[in-house]
């Protein structure tokens, strides 16, 4: 096995990064002198590392880990990518912690030249955050966008599939190992990924879901990408402390704004307070980046609707979350015929129930 | 002669003959009686004993009395009477000419006294062309079965006396059950506004579809179940029958009206209780509920052995019980009118409340209520919490009462049977299969418009149908005589692709 891979794969295994390479390159030392012991190594590597990450790598390398680890990664279909490699995201090269090491799963280039755009937000999200998700992954479909998040509940996973079924490119940045699928749920989620794109993950095989790999990889989400937008964000949530990573990072932060009412909207809010973009619309989102906007579907609904599913259209538009009732009582039809003229609509997909018996357009 | 004396047992709702032989011998007196009886049989013995003395009939030898088949379990008071009558022939006080079926617990003082499965028992003789002999406090229920030969009587004397030519115990004349109403406890006209939901409720009286409501408390999905009863139909003769056949199998007070069942059961009741069972197999809930409406609030919380045990009934309209004494069908055609709320907190998707769930425990709430069940309940209705504001500001005008709305789904009902009564059921909700593909004409632009909502609501084969027969029911509440594109619009918003989306996930 190549010695710089083994490096890498060894190296990531005890959670180690770029930092740690550079330490070591600055050594001097030998590749292979991390596993194999001589004198000078010893001082060396356990200068750099640790005692206890060096003796777990030895024990490791004495089960031929490594060779393991590649024999496994290629009948599962996936590939390694190191930092050494030129299909290594130039991107990342930003990081100071940067990961030695990028399980990918999927056929899409991990070096693509396409702009990419990382969501994030929180896993308990609300209607409204749903419908922004949604709207996000519809709009990196239509703009050929590559949509990067964490594959988490909520808006990351809301996003991904919208992003998907709409024929766009997802990559995912998992906090596991790829052969572990989390949240379960999601593990279809991941194959239709897979095919359209990219699960990608820095951990070894089998690395089981713990809490603190989470925030972690986030920094690989925002790494990846050139532009970040917080969807949804409670004022202690990991969405925050990525977003003022990725400031950090250097690249450029966008947060929708909410209601005051919501908590679940006040780390965003402040996010916007303390510099981040406030992303108003896509038409202009993507105008500042360059990119005309091309459909708009509210066009496209707007001229099959008849007289009276018009007036329903545009109640609606303005007041949105409407029970029957107060919509007959406000656009004169009778709730028998309004009724069926919703059925209509829902079953076109231009209104939806957005609450229990209440109605918005979708 | 002592062959033509029958009693009943029961296995179920069905009535089992029993036939009882006397024998009279020498000895010290005792009664012995054999042929797996169990405990309230073989005390008959002393009930019988003392209300054959207070005929002047006093037992003397050794009385063994035999209930055949001896291999068949005998249960229930109301084997008092034939044995009485046996022993009464045996000693040939008299003599009974004809196979005749006896039923009535006697009492010390020798009266009769009336007993559960009276019913059974006249469907039995009715079906067997015999004649019987029932309690007078059993007389009323027995009225309602067309064509049976039966008489009613008070006392243990009276019967004796009927035998001996001394008086004659009159036939039982069919009743005539009347279609009054009482007035249900929420009318329609009190609830504000809910159209959709009204809505809803109608079609689910009219075709006798089960209905699910979601909705935050305070939203008023109780109030809305119990209005329910004010626009049910009434019972047809036939579902009266099953309706008295099964309260007289469990020994319920019986009120001859055309009133459906309206059975409301607790979420820590048992699902024995519920589905029927225990060692002597009596029917559960749902079938006391038969024909009427069964209300489970808070469905998720019911065990999830009672969530599961309901897949059968809402699909076959049937209930199978089995347990090591024996197997048992029940019948099941229940209206499930079922409740929840959105989320173990109530609050998920409400505007001014909010949601303090966490997501796994929201998918553990949801999981409750499977796929199997959900698809298979026809009606799935979201209903809104209204804001004080909203009540308040309601239209007051229009709103329709009760008797309006049952007058609809009266007509509705009456296409119905109309359309079915030749395939053995009375309602849109029971087509089978096979008769849904062959019978339910679809136009083409309809048939183009299912294709294009598969597309985008998730249905499987069952929950496909179950839109066809609300479609139906839908159609027919409008008079119209072939499924259209709007009927089937409106059947498939009542279902979960359309009324769930709001949830997160």
């Amino acid at each position: 096995m190549d010695a710089k891979l083994k490096f890498c794969l060894l190296l990531n295994s005890q959670n180690l990064n770029a930092n740690h390479l550079a330490r070591y390159a600055l050594s001097g030392a030998d590749y292979n002198e991390l596993w194999q012991v001589s004198k000078n190594s010893l001082d060396i590597a356990e200068e750099i590392i640790g005692a206890k990450h060096l003796a777990s790598i030895r024990a490791l390398d004495k089960d031929a880990w490594c060779e393991y680890e590649e024999e496994r990664a290629e009948k599962l279909g996936y590939r390694i990518v190191t930092i050494f490699d030129d299909n290594y995201p130039k991107s990342l090269h930003d990081l100071k912690d940067a990961p030695l090491v990028l399980y990918t799963r999927g056929n899409a280039n991990l070096a693509s030249e396409k702009k990419i755009l990382a969501v994030v937000g929180t896993r308990k999200m609300s209607v409204e955050g749903k419908k922004i998700a949604t709207m996000l992954g519809e709009m990196c479909a239509e703009n050929d966008i590559i949509l990067v998040s964490g594959g988490a509940a909520g808006v990351d996973g809301t996003a991904q599939s919208a992003c998907l079924a709409n024929g766009g490119e997802v990559f995912s940045v998992n906090g596991t190992g790829l052969d572990i699928n989390f949240p379960a749920h999601h593990r279809e989620l991941f194959s239709r990924i897979a095919e359209h794109g990219l699960v990608i993950s820095e951990f070894p095989l089998g690395t089981p879901a713990t809490k603190w790999r989470f925030p972690q990889r986030n920094r690989i989400i925002s790494g990846l990408a050139s532009r970040v937008i917080v969807v949804e964000a409670a004022i202690r949530s990991g969405s925050v402390i990525t977003a003022r990573l990725s400031m950090e990072q250097g690249r450029e932060v966008w947060a929708l704004p909410g209601s005051i009412f919501n908590e679940n909207f006040v780390g965003t809010n402040k996010l916007i307070a303390d510099g981040a973009h406030v992303f108003l619309s896509p038409t202009i989102f993507l105008e500042s980046w360059g990119i005309s906007s091309k459909k708009n579907a509210l066009e496209k609904q707007y001229s099959s609707l008849t007289e009276e599913e018009l007036l329903i259209y545009n109640f609606l538009s303005k007041n949105p979350d409407e029970t029957l009732d107060n919509i007959s009582a406000n656009i004169m039809i009778s709730s028998a015929k309004l009724l069926k003229s919703l059925t209509m609509l829902a079953t076109r997909g231009v209104v939806t129930q957005s609450s229990p018996g209440r109605w918005s357009v979708k | 002669m002592k062959r033509n004396i029958l009693g009943i047992t029961l296995r179920g709702v069905n009535a089992i003959a029993v036939e009882v032989e006397v024998e009279v011998g020498r000895g010290l007196f005792s009664i012995n009686v054999v042929g797996l009886a169990d405990t309230a049989v073989k005390e008959a013995r002393e009930r019988v004993r003392a209300a054959l003395a207070q005929t002047g009939i006093s037992l003397r030898g050794r009385i063994s009395i035999n209930l055949a088949p001896a291999d068949t379990p005998k249960e229930g008071a109301l084997l008092d009477l034939p044995i009485a009558v046996g022993i009464a022939t045996a000693m040939d006080i008299f003599s009974v000419t004809n196979e005749t079926i006896f039923i009535g617990e006697l009492a010390l003082d020798g009266r009769l006294r009336g007993t559960r499965g009276a019913v059974a028992a006249a469907i039995y003789a009715k079906e067997h062309n015999l004649e019987i002999f029932v309690p007078q406090g059993n007389a009323k229920e027995v009225s309602i079965i067309p064509g049976v030969k039966a008489r009613a009587a008070s006392t243990l004397q009276e019967i004796i006396d009927h035998f001996n030519g001394i008086s004659t115990l009159p036939l039982i004349q069919p009743s005539c059950i009347s279609d009054d109403y009482t007035e249900c406890e929420v009318d329609f006209a009190d609830i504000k506004g809910q159209t959709m939901a009204k809505r809803a409720l109608e079609i689910a009286a009219a075709g006798h579809h089960n209905i699910l409501m979601v909705g935050s408390p305070g939203s008023g999905k109780s109030m809305l179940a119990k209005a329910l009863r004010g626009i049910l139909p009434p019972l047809t003769n036939q579902e009266l029958m099953e309706v008295v056949l099964i309260k007289s199998t469990v020994g319920m007070p019986l009120s001859l009206t055309r009133e459906r069942p309206y059975r409301s059961v607790h979420h820590t009741a048992s699902s024995v209780s519920i589905c029927g069972g225990s060692s002597s197999l009596r029917p559960g809930e749902i079938s006391l509920a038969s024909r009427g409406v069964l209300f489970l609030d808070e469905l998720p919380e019911f065990s999830r052995d009672v969530i599961e045990t309901l897949r059968q009934p809402l699909e076959d309209g049937f209930i199978t019980v089995s347990r090591a004494s024996g197997t048992v069908q029940y019948p099941a055609h229940v209206l499930v009118v079922a409740a929840c709320n959105p989320c173990p907190c109530g609050f998920a998707g409400d505007k001014e409340h909010h949601c303090t769930c966490s997501q796994s425990s929201i998918d553990k709430y949801r999981k409750k209520l499977s796929g199997p069940i959900l698809d298979r309940i026809d009606l799935h209705l979201a209903v809104p919490r209204l804001s004080p504001e909203e009540l308040m500001t309601v239209q007051n005008t229009n709103v329709e009462k009760s008797s309006t709305v049952r007058e609809r789904v009266i007509r509705a009902r009456k296409i119905q049977e109309e359309r079915w009564k030749n395939f053995g059921f009375t309602t849109n909700s029971e087509i089978p299969e096979r008769i849904l593909q062959r019978n339910v004409n679809l136009r083409p632009e309809v048939r183009s418009f299912i294709l294009d909502i598969l597309k985008t609501v998730k249905l499987s084969g069952r929950g496909l149908s179950r839109v066809l027969k609300v479609a139906r029911t839908i159609a027919d509440l409008e008079g119209k005589k072939q499924i259209d594109v709007e009927s089937l619009a409106e059947a498939v918003s009542f279902r979960e692709g359309q009324g769930m989306s709001w949830m997160p996930n």
